[in-house]
């Protein structure tokens, strides 16, 4: 339940970033695949994440957010 | 404009101009790049004026730190609260730097007609500015930030910012 909810807000925080709706693109999808996901809305997408959920990434970390599942797992890691 | 000025404008040769940067501050001033010498530049060691460049100063002090790139084509001016460049920043083609902005108060005086305003431009240490940004006079840039092509920038930037888009926000915070 509580990854439900985390993926709705994420699905939710990203697509508003990136003007898309990702409701229906799968989880795994390639950061390349998914129009509008460009390296400046990738930085805006990493700061309206990490405000939404309170956490912080390292500089490191950053670029290998390269999917949903990826940014999914980073925020679990630190929650 | 001074007489001094106008010669200097019209009469130097350009490749003195590059000489005179070399020997008296340790800068490269391309013989292509138009750069109004006056007592209120200060160029740093190492930096680099690149060609096509104009750089006006006869408005106020113009002081470019040490190891500055200035790239090709862009266009610097100065008004009476200045323009700073800190060391090691970097400024990308076409980009401009404004130091002055008509004041629009009167509705019916044509706005060339009145006060030239200037409050200043300070860019901090080791900033990039990209490709065809336009720096603002009331602008400054904190150290570390990176400013995307094509921004505008008018306003007060905090260290380590990235900032884009116009009117130019902060995107991302390095760390």
């Amino acid at each position: 339940m509580k990854g439900t909810s985390i993926n709705d807000r994420l699905i939710a925080v990203m697509g508003e970033i990136l003007d898309v709706d990702l409701s229906g693109i799968g989880a795994e999808t390639p950061r390349d695949q998914i129009v509008g996901w460009d390296s400046l809305n990738h930085l805006q997408m990493v700061m309206a994440v990490e405000r939404e959920f309170g956490v912080r990434f390292s500089m490191e970390r950053i670029p290998e957010l390269d999917s949903i599942a990826a940014v999914r797992a980073a925020i679990e890691d630190q929650l | 404009m001074k007489v001094g000025g106008i010669l200097r404008r019209f009469l130097l040769p350009r490749f003195l101009i590059t000489a005179y940067g070399a020997m008296r501050y340790g800068c490269f001033i391309s013989p292509r790049a138009e750069v109004e010498l006056s007592r209120n530049l200060t160029i740093g060691g190492g930096s680099v004026i690149s060609s096509f460049t104009k750089v006006k100063t006869t408005g106020g002090p113009l002081r470019i730190g040490r190891d500055v790139s200035i790239s090709t084509n862009c266009f610097l001016s100065t008004g009476g609260g200045g323009v700073e460049i800190g060391d090691k920043s970097m400024i990308g083609p076409n980009a401009a730097v404004i130091g002055s902005a008509y004041s629009y108060l009167e509705l019916t005086t044509p706005i060339a007609d009145q006060a030239l305003i200037s409050k200043g431009i300070r860019i901090e240490p080791n900033v990039w500015i990209g490709a065809g940004c336009s720096i603002l006079d009331g602008a400054t840039i904190g150290t570390g930030s990176i400013i995307t092509a094509n921004t505008v920038v008018s306003g007060v930037v905090p260290p380590n910012s990235i900032v884009s888009g116009n009117p130019g926000k902060v995107i991302f915070e390095r760390r």
